[in-house]
C-alpha cells in the first residue's frame, strides 16, 4: 500500500503558487528522502500531508486516507516539521508529557523516546538551556512518541555534530528495515543517499524525480575530467574518447568525458602515447549531489 | 478531555502557577490590606476638600463585607486573565508549538476547547485562592481596624462569599475570552493584551462619555456589574459603574464569553498553519 499519494496537489499564497499539480505514489516501508532548493515547496507539501494547510486543489492520501480527514491518520504519523517548537520554560521530558496527554500515550513512552534519541540524562533539564542539537533530538523524540507508522522528519539532522548525524542516519535506517515509513527532508544531499532506499525530488512547486535512489544514480553517468597542459590538445582528448566509445565535451578549459572512474587509466595511457601531457585526471562517480545540480539546472557553484 | 489535561499540565508547571496565580493572590491581598489599613479614612478632592470614606469599618462589618475587596478587584482580576489566556494562545503561534499541537489532535475544536477549559479552571482556581486568601487577611487585619468579622460567617455571609465567587470568576472569564479570540486572530500576545487592556481600562469609559448607550451593555461595563452582583457601584478601573441588572449583566456575559469562543473557533479552525 502507498504511504503517501499525491494527485494533482497544488497550493497558491496569494499569487504565489507553492506547490504546482504535485503527483506522487510513494511505497510503504523504508525511508524516502525528499529533497529540493529552498523554496521547492517541501515544507508546504509536509504540512498539507500533515493537515495544517488546505491544498488550493488536488487531492492527496496518506495512509490510505484523505488528508481532509486527519484526524483517520494523524495517530499513526510522527512529524518533525521545520525547526523543533517546544515550551521554554518546561523540562525536555515535561515538554514530550504536554504532547503525550494530548495523543494518550502511555508516559513510559517518554523516558523510552529519550533514550533512543541520546536525550536520557538530560530530560529534566529545561528546554531554554539546550543546544541547537539537544533540541532537534527531542524534536525527533517527540516524533517517535506515538510509535508512528510513517515519520515526517523536515531537516532531521539540522544543528546535530557529525556523530549524531550518523547516530540519526542509523535510527531512521533501522526503523525503515523495521517496516516503518520514514519521510525525510533534508538539505544534506550526502546523508539522504546514505539513508534512503528511495527519493522525490522537486523544483518550483513540480516534482523532477520519484523512484529509487539506485534508479536516480543510473541515470547519471559517472565521469571523468581531463585537460591537457596546452589547451589546444583538448579536442584531441575529446577524440581519443570518442574513438573508445565515450561521449565527450569541453568544459571552461577542460573536456568532460562520460566515462566510469576506471577508464582514467586508460585515457592517461593513450594521451602520453600521443605525446599530450595531462594537467588534470579526475573521475568522478555518480551521487546525490550531481543528479541535484543536474536536474534543478543549477550547477555546482550555486549559479542556474 | 485529553486536550485539557495537556494544557492543564503546562498552567500547572511552576513558572505559570506561581506567575500569573501569584499575580491574582497578590494583588487580592494587597488591595485587601490597603482597604482594612485605611478604614476610615477620608478621601481627598482636587480642589482640597473632604468626601465620605471609601471604606469604613460599617461597610467592612456587614455580611458581604469579607468580599468586599475581590469584588471592587474583579476588573484587575480581569486584566491578569487576560494576560493569560491571550500569551498561552498566542504563544501557540510565537513559538511555532501550534503545528505540534494540530499533529498530535488534528481535531482543532478539541484542541481550544482543551486549552479554554483549562484556562477557565485555573482562573477559577486562581479566584478562589485570592478571595480566600483576601478573606483570611482581612480577617486578621479586622480587630486593628474596628471591624467586626462576626456577620462574615453567618448563613448570609457564607452565601455571600458563594455568590461573590461566581459572580467574580465570570466576570473575569469575560475578557480572558475575548483576549484569547484577539490573539488567535492576531496571533500576538503583545496586542491582543493592549488593545482589550486598553479598552476595559480607559477605551469604553471615554467612547461612553459619547454614546452613553455602551455604558449599559458594554463589555466594561457589564462584567463590572457581574462581579458586584448587578448592583452599579464603583468600577475598579472605570470610575462608577452604571447600573445594570444582574440577570441582564449575566446574559450578556455569556453572550460575550460565547461570540468569542466561536471567533476563536472559526479562526482556529479554517486557517492554514503557517507559523
Amino acid at each position: 500500500m502507498s504511504s503517501i499519494r499525491t494527485s494533482g496537489l497544488t497550493k497558491d499564497f496569494g499569487g504565489l503558487r507553492a506547490v504546482d499539480n504535485l503527483t506522487l505514489d510513494l511505497p510503504g516501508g523504508g525511508v524516502i528522502g525528499f529533497v529540493g532548493p529552498n523554496g521547492a515547496g517541501k515544507s508546504t507539501t509536509i504540512r498539507m500531508l500533515l493537515g495544517l494547510m488546505e491544498p488550493t486543489s488536488g487531492e492527496a492520501e496518506v495512509l490510505g486516507h484523505p488528508i481532509t480527514s486527519p484526524s483517520a491518520y494523524l495517530r499513526r504519523v510522527g512529524a518533525l516539521i521545520e525547526s523543533p517548537a517546544f515550551y521554554p520554560s518546561l523540562t525536555g521530558e515535561e515538554n514530550l508529557r504536554v504532547f503525550a496527554l494530548l495523543r494518550g500515550c502511555e508516559r513510559a513512552r517518554i523516558a523510552e523516546v529519550l533514550r533512543i534519541v541520546g536525550l536520557g540524562d538530560r530530560g529534566a533539564h529545561t528546554y531554554k538551556t539546550y543546544s541547537l542539537g539537544m533540541k532537534q533530538r527531542l524534536g525527533i523524540a517527540l516524533a517517535l512518541l506515538p510509535d508512528p507508522d510513517l515519520l515526517v522528519l523536515d531537516e532531521p539532522t539540522n544543528g546535530l555534530d557529525p556523530v549524531g548525524i550518523v547516530e540519526i542516519r542509523h535510527l531512521l535506517m533501522k526503523l525503515g528495515a523495521d517496516g516503518k515509513t520514514v519521510f525525510v527532508s533534508s538539505h544534506l544531499l550526502a546523508e539522504i543517499q546514505a539513508a534512503c532506499d528511495s527519493i522525490v525530488m522537486i523544483d518550483r512547486g513540480g516534482v523532477l524525480f520519484s523512484g529509487t535512489m539506485a534508479d536516480l544514480l543510473s541515470r547519471n553517468s559517472p565521469t571523468i575530467r581531463a585537460a591537457a597542459e596546452d589547451d589546444s590538445d583538448n579536442a584531441r582528448l575529446i577524440q581519443l574518447a570518442a574513438d573508445a566509445g565515450y561521449h565527450a565535451t569541453g568544459v571552461n578549459g577542460a573536456i568532460e568525458i562520460e566515462a566510469p572512474g576506471h577508464w582514467a587509466p586508460t585515457l592517461n595511457r593513450l594521451a602520453w602515447q600521443e605525446g599530450i601531457n595531462l594537467r588534470e585526471l579526475q573521475a568522478t562517480s555518480s551521487n546525490l549531489e550531481h543528479a541535484f545540480f543536474a536536474m534543478t539546472g543549477n550547477d555546482e557553484k550555486g549559479t542556474e | 478531555m485529553r486536550a485539557l489535561r495537556s494544557e492543564w499540565f503546562k498552567l500547572t508547571r511552576s513558572n505559570t502557577l506561581f506567575g500569573f496565580g501569584g499575580a491574582m493572590v497578590g494583588l487580592t491581598l494587597l488591595f485587601t490590606a490597603l482597604a482594612f489599613l485605611s478604614v476610615g479614612g477620608a478621601d481627598v478632592d482636587l480642589d482640597g476638600g473632604e468626601s465620605e470614606a471609601f471604606v469604613t469599618a460599617g461597610v467592612l462589618s456587614t455580611s458581604d463585607g469579607s468580599v468586599f475587596a475581590s469584588t471592587n478587584l474583579a476588573s484587575m482580576l480581569g486584566i491578569v486573565a487576560l494576560a493569560l489566556f491571550a500569551s498561552s494562545m498566542a504563544g501557540e503561534f510565537n513559538k511555532g508549538t501550534i503545528r505540534m499541537l494540530f499533529v498530535a489532535e488534528p481535531n482543532r475544536i478539541k484542541v481550544l476547547a482543551g486549552k479554554l477549559a483549562a484556562l477557565a479552571l485555573f482562573v477559577a482556581a486562581g479566584v478562589a485562592a485570592a478571595m480566600t486568601a483576601s478573606i483570611g487577611i482581612g480577617a486578621l487585619l479586622a480587630p486593628s481596624a474596628g471591624v467586626d468579622t462576626s456577620n462574615w460567617w453567618t448563613t448570609e455571609g457564607l452565601t455571600a462569599i458563594g455568590v461573590s465567587y461566581v459572580n467574580i470568576a465570570g466576570a473575569v472569564l469575560v475578557p480572558g475570552l475575548i483576549g484569547a479570540a484577539i490573539a488567535v486572530l492576531t496571533r500576538s500576545s503583545a496586542i491582543a493584551i493592549s488593545v482589550v487592556a486598553a479598552y476595559f481600562i480607559l477605551g469604553e469609559a471615554l467612547i461612553s462619555g459619547f454614546w452613553d448607550t455602551l455604558a449599559r451593555w458594554g463589555p466594561s461595563a457589564v462584567t463590572n456589574a457581574l462581579a458586584v452582583g448587578g448592583i452599579g457601584g464603583a468600577g475598579m478601573m472605570g470610575g462608577a459603574a452604571p447600573v445594570i441588572a444582574y440577570a441582564t449583566a449575566a446574559t450578556l456575559a455569556l453572550v460575550y464569553a460565547v461570540v468569542s469562543v466561536a471567533i476563536s473557533a472559526a479562526i482556529l479552525a479554517r486557517r492554514d498553519v503557517t507559523s
